[in-house]
């Protein structure tokens, strides 16, 4: 058991010094999120009160900038076949899935603690009070969001034009995931109480639980030739 | 009685109704050499890589020191190792890293000193701290070399070992191959190229069509007939 | 003839005699469906009354319901065979998923046109998010997405495995988008939903909706099973309007059979639509 996460972290470790050297994902994730509140912005009409749709415009662009980054998740293991090299090891399928999770995960959420400041900069949200609770959501929210890309990413680095398809597999399949989030997020961004998000955070634990099984599970199937 | 280092029972491998590899039998005692030859397309890759467990066969069984390739029990993935013409290195990390990262999937003792002689044995341990995209392909060949013996597997599996090496790295992987014919380990060298592969061998299959044509000893083969005596047999299977 | 003999190379078909089977039953079912869908149409015209509150547009709730029963029916379907193909690897079951997942979608399409032709009178408006429709809405998008990633794929092996994985993980989701979307709904209350099928429904109209599930059911099983044998015949996938012209293709005499069989049952289908709506026109603007 202690072999496995080893093992799981050794991938982890490798996808993050990797992107550590390059940062090529957390630098075109984070600047493509940053352009789109910049359009934000500038396309909602004055009138409108960007405090009252923050939460859902928060989420639709951690979902875009996410999926962008994702495509490279499997690529950068097709270059020279290095996956092939890591399915030959005496590595489960299960622990790699949990390393590139994991890196995911970890790069994401980096993303993420840019383009919360940047929206609440550009838009005058005030999120200091709720601080504690928007990073349970946050976190809860991606690890079903990276669960799924993960899978989906691997699947999808084996098609033609990969990058393009995977949003269109991803997004149906992540609704209950941004219905939860933005809902959660809107409510704490208008300074609701933790509380009132309680029903939010179990759902999303629920759904975390059950993309993390399910593919975990699927990895195997997709991975072999 | 010790079973085969490798051992394959009625094994193929059908891409929809395309057969790519077909009814492949042999057993591989300990220590020995078995070199399969074969125009493109013949199935080669596809039946290494079924041999490693990359692959899984449409049919039939793949056991290694007499472990099921299939089955729950996986001790035998620590006893294989695997070059192909792809290196599996990570570009983006250097020397060093990439067999660091390969030694942590093994969980192997003492990593430092293990990548440092793995690196010294290949003659890179100058550029142990570069980049791998920075090396020549002949050193990412030999990179993958230690990469592959890294964990001391019983059985090598090498896939096109010598695409793309020029003189002086093809001179050195043979020198290494001779190495590994320490009466101990056991290889299987699969590539279409005629030149390479035949002396170390103790045993020479051709594979055409998915299916071995030919399956003898080393001592049975004429070098000097051998390239008009697989040209017929190729010839010969279309 | 080709085909026949490497086919049951790869896999343990009993091989044309069990293909044959399945075929007859195809048509046998064909015939069951068309007889039931002329009583089913009968009835939806001429025997179920007008309901009071939302008139003579009620009666696409017969095509819708059980259009949207059908699809569910062939999204378990594709779940359960893509879990056994990747258990098994038996070439037959994933042929019936790529099957059901072709007429889930086609399904899908009838609930998605025939929602909003009732919702603008109904609601008046053509599209509401409500629960149900939502979750066809996001259902149609993931199988459409099951085929996009099974032609996308390099090999087709890996291709069948990926949609597999695709059509469990949906299958998987399809609680969890639902359980969202009825959340999403209580967070934002849109106009009172008249429930169609609620306790003023006259037994009439619950006959005629049993009759019309029934026949939507056999129509279904008759174009499941006939794709089924198309897809193990061809082995590339072909889209379901192609199916037909594979058939009058093939060299075989049942396949000529069979093709005027299909070409029978879908253009009596085309007519007792065609007529349906000629009747529908009629009544609803004599009723006016």
């Amino acid at each position: 058991m202690l072999r496995y996460f080893a093992q799981a972290w050794a991938v982890a470790r490798k996808d993050l010094l990797l992107e550590a050297r390059s940062r090529e994902r957390f630098v075109s994730m984070a600047t493509f999120a940053v352009l789109v509140a910049v359009v934000f912005s500038l396309a909602l009409d004055p009138a409108v009160r960007a405090r009252d749709i923050a939460g859902a415009m928060l989420w639709v662009t951690v979902l875009f900038a996410g999926t962008l980054g994702l495509g490279r998740s499997f690529a950068l293991e097709r270059e020279a076949d290095a996956l092939t090299g890591v399915l030959v090891s005496p590595v489960p399928r299960g622990a790699v899935f949990l390393g590139k999770f994991l890196a995911n995960l970890a790069i994401v959420l980096a993303v993420e603690a840019v383009v919360f400041p940047v929206f609440a900069l550009f838009f005058g949200l005030r999120f200091a009070g709720a601080l504690g609770g928007l990073v349970l959501v946050v976190v809860l929210a991606t690890v079903g969001f990276m669960a799924l890309g993960t899978l989906f990413s691997a699947m999808t680095a084996h098609t033609r034009h990969g990058e393009t398809l995977l949003p269109i597999l991803l997004l149906p399949l992540l609704i209950p995931v941004v219905i939860f989030a933005a809902s959660a997020t809107q409510r704490l961004l208008v300074g609701r109480p933790l509380v009132e998000i309680g029903g939010n955070l179990r759902m999303l634990l629920a759904i975390d639980l059950v993309f993390l099984f399910l593919c975990t599970a699927a990895f195997g199937s997709a991975m072999e030739e | 009685m010790d079973a085969p280092a490798v051992e394959a029972r009625g094994v193929e491998k059908w891409y929809g109704p395309m057969p790519a590899v077909r009814g492949i039998e042999f057993a591989l005692g300990g220590g020995e050499f078995l070199t399969i030859f074969g125009p493109n397309g013949a199935g080669k890759s596809t039946l290494l890589r079924m041999l490693c467990g990359a692959v899984r066969p449409t049919r039939g069984t793949v056991r290694i020191a007499g472990d099921d390739v299939r089955g729950e029990e996986e001790g035998w993935r620590r006893k294989i190792g695997l070059l192909s013409h792809q290196t599996f290195l990570y570009p983006g990390l250097s020397a060093a890293e990439n067999l660091d990262f390969y030694a942590r999937l093994y969980s192997l003792p003492d990593r430092k000193a293990r990548v440092a002689e793995a690196l010294r044995g290949v003659g890179l341990l100058d550029r142990a701290a570069d980049r791998v995209r920075t090396l020549s392909r002949g050193m990412q060949q030999r990179l993958a070399l230690a990469r592959t013996l890294l964990h001391d597997p019983e059985v090598v599996f090498l896939d096109e070992p010598y695409t793309g090496l020029d003189p002086h790295a093809s001179a050195m992987l043979r020198a290494v191959l001779d190495r590994l014919k320490d009466g101990r380990r056991t290889v299987v060298l699969v590539t279409h190229n005629l030149s390479q592969g035949l002396e170390q061998a103790d045993r020479v299959a051709v594979q055409v069509g998915g299916r071995w044509v030919s399956d003898e000893r080393r001592g049975q083969i004429d070098p000097a007939r051998w390239e008009r005596d697989y040209t017929e047999r190729v010839a010969a299977a279309v | 003839m080709m085909i026949w003999t490497e086919m049951n190379g790869i896999d343990n078909t009993p091989g044309e005699t069990s293909l044959q089977g399945v075929r007859r039953w195809s048509v046998g079912l064909g015939f069951l469906a068309a007889a039931t869908l002329v009583g089913s149409f009968w009835m939806i015209f001429f025997y179920a009354p007008t309901e009071r509150e939302m008139g003579i547009v009620q009666r696409i709730f017969y095509v819708h319901v059980p259009s949207a029963w059908v699809a569910f029916l062939a999204f378990g379907i594709v779940a359960l065979c893509s879990l056994g193909y990747l258990w098994l690897r038996d070439e037959r079951l994933d042929a019936i998923a790529l099957a059901a997942a072709e007429l889930g979608v086609i399904f899908t399409t009838i609930v998605l046109i025939t929602g909003p032709l009732w919702g603008k009178i109904a609601w008046g408006a053509w599209w509401v998010w409500e629960p149900r429709l939502t979750l066809t809405l996001l259902l149609w998008f993931i199988y459409v997405g099951y085929f996009i990633l099974r032609g996308a794929t390099e090999s087709p092996e890996r291709g069948k495995r990926f949609a597999a994985i695709l059509g469990i993980v949906g299958a998987v989701d399809i609680p969890l988008i639902h359980m969202s979307v009825q959340w999403f709904r209580s967070q934002h209350p849109k106009p009172v939903i008249m429930n169609p099928e609620g306790p003023t429904a006259a037994p009439e109209i619950v006959q005629t909706l049993l009759v019309s599930l029934l026949a939507f059911t056999l129509l279904f099983l008759s174009l499941l099973l006939a794709r089924y044998v198309v897809e193990r015949l061809q082995g590339p996938f072909t889209a379901l309007p192609m199916i037909v012209y594979g058939w009058a293709r093939q060299p075989n005499p049942e396949f000529r059979e069979l093709t005027s069989a299909a070409i029978v049952v879908l253009l009596f289908v085309l007519l007792t639509a065609n007529a349906a709506a000629i009747l529908l026109r009629n009544r609803y603007e004599r009723n006016r």
